[in-house]
């Protein structure tokens, strides 16, 4: 009884905090929107005798990964996102997906057994929810487990290494070198002369700077409008 | 109340997750911002999680925490997934000095 009441608790704020992760306009809130999702599904690993994952889930989850999110987001910049400009047909196709998807998996959980208590055995259960799972989960993973545990670790090595190759600034960092596609779309073994790289350069930020100001333009009249409509009915 | 409040099983959990899952199938598809998709991605990943982990609780029978050992390596997989999906992003950003899907020309023909 208390299980599900904390399982409804849990799922409503997750469930909408979710909704404000995907929705939301500015990409911050979305990541903080985030954080309260990861929370709650710890709830849920807790509710469901996992509390070993339940910490590594906020560990890991909750800030590591969402701090990672805001520095990401900070150096790419918190454009606030219009879905406007989504057009009707890949909506449409967009909606058409999410639905079967959602139809799929509602179907198959009906046909699931219906399992109101938890299957575990009592001894394991009991050990679970006296010392926890921490544990188990241990022995488990250097005895039984521990190829795959030694190959994840070489994994998080190789994708420590891969990303910092990737993001890290080239030592020979020159006006060409950081206009990569400028170069590909004019020939590999030649670099272009350097006024013309400044000429594409001035011409993306103006492209850039139109469409802000077309964005802001749109939204001005949004706001306008139904302050028009509001003083024509009065 | 309704029995469908008050006890909470298997079922429950699955179709949680499932919500969650398409709400992050939702933003992957629809946001233009790089950040936010790999957001999305993430949100997808650990509703997942939770099916393993209430797989696990429900029908293992036995002595067995395979569910869990299994979300384990999924969270690892996430954050190496996470960390080299982040490196691009600033990779990209430093190439083309924008963070819309839309603007990410080079291989469109």
């Amino acid at each position: 009884m208390l299980d599900s009441a904390i399982f409804w608790v849990f799922a409503i704020v997750g469930v909408g905090a979710a909704l404000g992760a995907v929705f939301n306009r500015s990409v911050i809130n979305a990541a903080l929107c985030l954080i309260a999702v990861f929370m709650s599904i710890a709830g849920f690993y807790v509710l469901n005798n996992a509390d070993f994952l339940a910490i590594a889930q906020i560990i890991i989850y909750a800030v590591g990964l969402t701090i990672i999110m805001l520095f990401a987001i900070m150096f790419t910049g918190d454009k606030p996102m219009d879905l406007r400009k989504v057009n009707r047909m890949s909506r449409l196709a967009y909606g058409i997906i999410i639905a079967y998807v959602l139809a799929l998996v509602l179907r198959g959980s009906a046909s699931l057994p219906v399992a109101a208590t938890p299957g575990i055995s009592s001894d394991l259960a009991m050990r679970l929810k006296t010392e926890g799972s921490t544990l188990l989960l241990g022995e488990l993973l250097f005895s039984q487990y521990a190829l795959p545990f030694e190959l994840a670790s070489i994994l998080l090595l190789a994708a420590m290494i891969g990303a910092i190759v990737i993001a890290k600034k080239r030592f020979v960092e020159s006006e060409s070198e950081s206009l990569g596609d400028v170069r590909l779309a004019v020939d590999l073994s030649s670099a272009p002369p350097p006024d013309a790289i400044e000429g594409l350069r001035q011409k993306r930020m103006l492209e850039h700077q139109e469409r802000k100001d077309a964005l802001q333009e749109q939204n001005v009249t949004d706001e306008t409008e139904p302050e028009k409509a509001g003083s024509s009915s009065r | 109340m309704p029995d469908f409040i008050t006890h909470v099983g298997l079922t429950h959990y699955v179709v949680l997750a499932a919500i969650l899952f398409v709400i992050g199938l939702t933003g992957v598809l629809t946001s233009r911002n790089v950040v936010r998709v790999l957001l999305a991605v993430e949100l997808m990943l650990s509703a997942v999680t939770i099916n393993l982990v209430a797989f696990n609780n429900y029908l293992h029978t036995g002595n067995g925490l395979l569910g869990q050992i299994f979300a384990i390596f999924v969270l690892t997989v996430s954050a190496a997934e996470a960390s080299v999906g982040l490196a691009i992003v600033i990779a990209l950003y430093r190439a083309r000095a924008t963070a819309d899907m839309e603007d990410y020309t080079l291989l469109k023909w």
